[in-house]
């Protein structure tokens, strides 16, 4: 368990974002969550479709204005109100990559101009040839040829595409990305390619991932700690093993055996166990971080955690 | 399998079709444009308007304000064509030049009712319902871009706000608004410009906004902003080249609006003052003796076709120049 020598990079606590739908009605999109990333590590957050898992990475990128709670991320509080250059130093060592490749590129821009985007914000070059060298630098280093640099996005396919966004992230080097079903939209092949490219680039400049995900098998792949999102609660956070062996949430127990496996003889056999949030008698809001073992905390009420536990 | 198929070698790299070299973005366009004939044609046709308007004047003798009550309604009469049966000054049959007395005169496009000369009326007028068209395209681009952007992006209580006032403004008629500026202004092209300042951009605008409205959601504009673009940088380089298509075709459709306005202001007497003269008010007064002398009303009517035909071509040619994805 070296990894757990890591420092923190970021520390979120209790983050809430509600967003008012009308008059006195809000929608708690994100509801009271808590974990933290280590530096150079990758968090996978899963859940299904509506539980908050986009809203979370916006949230800490500051697309939305947190409603409540604390992001600390390298040791400066980046959850309040932030000045001009608070916000700047942000989009400096945070970055994102977006879930549909053909939405996320400008299609008036040229790829060049698309990665250097983030460069010309930051004055990270002395002059255009520093730029066009630091571009073409980072597109072979994601598997671009450079005399692509001229094209517009509409001439790639969807892989290249998804490339050129790794790219516009990584050309200025941040400590974390957050990556929002940056794979979603690939076919499977492509999605390998993709997600090993992500791991290689890990390696290489030590950079920490929030990998938000619904498909569990490529979670499993990649991420080093896991946490488990429904309906805006996080209701189970644990490393990679203790989730996947040990679930105890019941939440967390149904997604896990939704899991197709591959060798047919199991597979026929598999049941995929039933989870309804309404009738299980489960209220997310009354819940508390119970710690299992290690790293592995389950929100539940002590009740709940030792009926679970059992 | 095997005997059928055999693999003869794996080429990795990739072969790169054409030679994309970093071509300024306006050259791109420049090029696009050109290779497209119908847009071509329509900017020939704007430039050969424009010289007209400019240099007709120099090749005639006559004024456009020159009335001369003994040549009134000649028929017009070109040099050269004459010869070929058309435009010789003959009405009914009579060379009517020759019933005048003025055999080595040419009213190249005749002359109006008052005896003034047609050609030299209508080079002035296509100037003053050119200078009416760019005044319409500039209102549009300036101010309905700009306010359109600014509601649509910055959204919430100053949406709400603008939106008022644009209601407002688009609530009162703009003949009043225009009768309310002749009580402290003379009727002139002056007038006529403020009034299109005050009226014309609404239109543009609300296009804008619900333009950014659809495409600030978008995820590459979530992206420069993650990547800390600034907002004039998002709003002017990322959002307003997706919006140029719907701009372009808008501001377009907004010339020949704009030119009969300046006609029907003319009409109630707010607009041009006589014995100035602009294609729109030609064409209504032409339009007095359609049955008697065609071409008083048919030739303003061509040169204003000519006109709105060919900045229709350009407008469609520059909005498919602008758009890297009709390219191919």
């Amino acid at each position: 368990m070296e990894q757990n020598q890591n420092e923190i990079l970021l520390q979120v606590t209790g983050l809430k974002q509600y967003f008012k739908v009308s008059g006195k009605n809000w929608l708690k999109a994100v509801d009271g969550v808590t974990f933290s990333i280590r530096k150079g590590e990758t968090y996978g957050l899963v859940g299904e479709s509506g539980s908050g898992k986009t809203t979370i990475g916006r949230s800490l990128i500051r697309i939305y204005d947190p409603t409540e709670g604390t992001v600390w991320f390298n040791g400066r509080e980046i959850s309040g109100k932030l000045n001009g250059a608070e916000r700047k130093q942000l989009t400096r060592e945070m970055q994102m990559i977006f879930q549909d490749p053909q939405a996320s590129l400008n299609p008036h821009k040229k790829v060049i101009d698309i990665i250097g985007q983030g460069l010309d914000n930051h004055h990270l070059y002395k002059n255009k040839e520093e730029r066009k060298e630091k571009i073409l630098a980072i597109m072979k280093r994601v598997g671009l040829d450079a005399e692509q640099a001229y094209r517009y996005p509409h001439q790639f396919s969807g892989g290249q595409r998804q490339r050129i966004g790794i790219a516009r992230a990584f050309v200025i080097h941040p400590q974390l990305v957050i990556a929002d079903e940056a794979i979603s939209a690939l076919d499977v092949s492509v999605q390998a390619q993709v997600v090993n490219l992500m791991k290689d680039l890990q390696e290489e400049l030590g950079t920490t991932y929030l990998f938000i995900a619904h498909d569990l098998a490529m979670v499993k792949y990649i991420s080093d700690h896991i946490g488990v999102l429904h309906l805006g609660h996080l209701v189970e956070t644990g490393t990679r093993d203790e989730i996947f062996d040990h679930p105890i949430h019941p939440y967390t127990k149904s997604l896990l055996s939704a899991i197709p496996v591959t060798d047919p003889d199991i597979e026929r056999n598999r049941v995929a166990i039933p989870y309804d949030y309404v009738t299980s008698g489960i209220d997310y809001s009354k819940g508390t971080y119970h710690l299992s073992s290690g790293e592995h905390y389950v929100l539940a009420t002590d009740e709940e955690f030792h009926r679970w536990e059992a | 399998m095997d005997e059928k198929f055999k693999i003869v070698g794996a080429e990795l790299n990739q072969t790169v079709q054409k030679d994309y070299t970093d071509i300024p973005r306006w050259k791109d366009i420049l090029y696009r444009f050109t290779r497209n004939k119908g847009s071509l044609i329509g900017a020939i046709a704007i430039v050969l308007v424009i010289a007209f308007a400019f240099l007709g004047p120099l090749l005639s003798p006559y004024t456009y304000d020159a009335v001369d009550t003994k040549r009134q309604n000649m028929p017009p009469r070109i040099p050269v064509v004459e010869n070929l049966g058309i435009f010789d000054g003959y009405r009914n049959g009579v060379d009517v030049y020759e019933q005048k007395d003025c055999k080595d005169e040419y009213h190249y496009f005749g002359t109006d009712t008052l005896g003034r000369d047609l050609w030299a009326r209508v080079c002035y007028g296509t100037r003053i319902s050119l200078y009416i068209a760019l005044v319409a395209v500039l209102i549009d681009m300036v101010i309905g871009i700009t306010y359109g952007m600014v509601c649509g992006y910055f959204g919430g209580a100053v949406d709400i706000i603008l939106q008022r006032i644009v209601e407002v403004i688009n609530g009162i008629p703009q003949l009043v608004v225009v009768t309310l500026l002749m009580v402290i202004l003379k009727p002139g092209l002056f007038t006529i410009t403020l009034a299109l300042l005050i009226t014309s951009w609404i239109g543009m605008s609300r296009v804008v906004r619900a333009q950014v409205l659809q495409l600030k959601e978008q995820e590459y504009i979530l992206a420069s902003r993650t990547l800390g673009t600034p907002i004039p940088v998002i709003l002017f380089k990322e959002i307003l080249p997706n919006t140029m298509g719907q701009v372009i075709i808008l501001a377009m459709m907004s010339v020949p609006s704009a030119i009969f306005t300046e006609s029907f202001l003319s009409f109630v007497g707010l607009g041009i003052p006589a014995p100035l003269a602009s294609l729109g008010s030609l064409i209504s007064t032409g339009f007095d003796n359609i049955l008697t002398y065609p071409y008083q009303v048919a030739i303003p009517v061509v040169i204003f076709s000519i006109l709105m035909v060919s900045f229709n071509l350009t407008a469609d040619g520059l909005r498919d120049a602008m758009d890297p994805r009709m390219w191919q």
